[in-house]
């Protein structure tokens, strides 16, 4: 359990100590949030400094953040998207272009178990969804965020977080049994 | 095939892994680019620090019983030994406390290696 009271105690006496206890804290679970969306580690080491490089630059703002948790998340996908969306704003190349990219690495890359077949095609039946619904499934599913905190990080309504997670749901089994 | 599928079968696993050490080279990435000066004192530092501080205790308890005064009651000897072995004891650990956990492990590996300690 990260005590993020504990880390904003030690930010505000000794900035440098506060902010390597708060990548201690936060390193795994949002390499692997950050991993599950870029796919490539290559990428996901570069999404991962980024985002920590931000969080330093602008520490002393996430004192008036409601949960550090919230705060993290957002950078993260917000360097993930602006990663993955890159070429997508250059006019090179489609969303789904970028999907079969991403399919692709999956298919062939470093550091990925593929003696574990399950785990490897429940990864491609994730990329297989529309960017909105993949986000809920990732915060929901594997981070385990309330709604609200979803809502917050995507900026989106609870009710309509909701009805995208249910969606990806459905649309995962169906890829699993049918692929 | 199965005709339904069962989220608890994977549960969280996934096929993600990373190189040994990731997170330490990654942090250690990290704070370089920050501009964040990992605070490490020398070893050089460190001895001449140990010494004066050693020297300091030394000095401590050769003078410390001539500031007492001849018409003092004179406490036993195992007293003064104790007098003089508080206020050694005091500085040495005044001075333990200061040190970061990284002097202190320093330290302990210099005081290790050094024959003339044993």
């Amino acid at each position: 359990m990260i005590n993020e009271n504990k880390i904003r105690e030690v930010c505000s006496s000794n900035r440098e100590r506060g902010f390597k206890m708060l990548m201690d804290s936060f390193h795994v679970p949002i390499y692997n949030y950050i991993r599950r969306l870029v796919v490539s580690h290559e990428d996901a080491e570069d999404v991962l400094q980024e985002v920590f490089i931000r969080v330093f630059r602008h520490i002393d703002q996430f004192r008036e953040e409601s949960s550090l948790s919230t705060w993290m998340y957002r950078i993260a996908t917000n360097e993930s998207l602006r990663l993955l969306n890159s070429r997508k704003d250059e006019g090179v190349v489609s969303a789904e272009d970028v999907r079969e990219e991403l399919m692709g690495k999956l298919k062939a890359s470093d550091y990925i178990d593929y003696e574990n077949e399950l785990a490897v095609k429940f990864q491609e039946a994730i990329l297989s969804l529309p960017e909105k619904q993949r986000l809920v499934f990732n915060l929901r599913y594997y981070d385990e965020l309330e709604y609200e905190e979803i809502a917050r990080v995507l900026d989106s309504k609870v009710d309509t977080l909701k009805v995208n997670y249910h969606y990806a749901k459905e649309k995962i089994k169906e890829y699993i049994l049918n692929r | 095939m199965k005709k339904e599928f069962d989220f608890d079968d994977i549960g969280k696993r996934t096929p993600y892994r990373t190189p040994d050490g990731f997170f330490e080279d990654m942090q250690r990435k990290v704070m370089e680019r920050a501009g964040v000066k990992q605070q490490r004192k020398s070893p050089m530092k460190l001895i001449i620090s140990t010494v004066v501080a050693i020297a300091a205790m030394l000095t401590g308890l050769l003078f410390v019983p001539s500031f007492y005064r001849a018409d003092d009651v004179k406490p036993s000897s195992s007293n003064v030994l104790a007098v003089e072995r508080n206020n050694a004891t005091d500085q040495v650990d005044k001075w333990i406390k200061e040190l970061s956990d990284e002097e202190l492990e320093e330290l302990v590996s210099f005081s290790e290696n050094d024959i003339f300690l044993y």
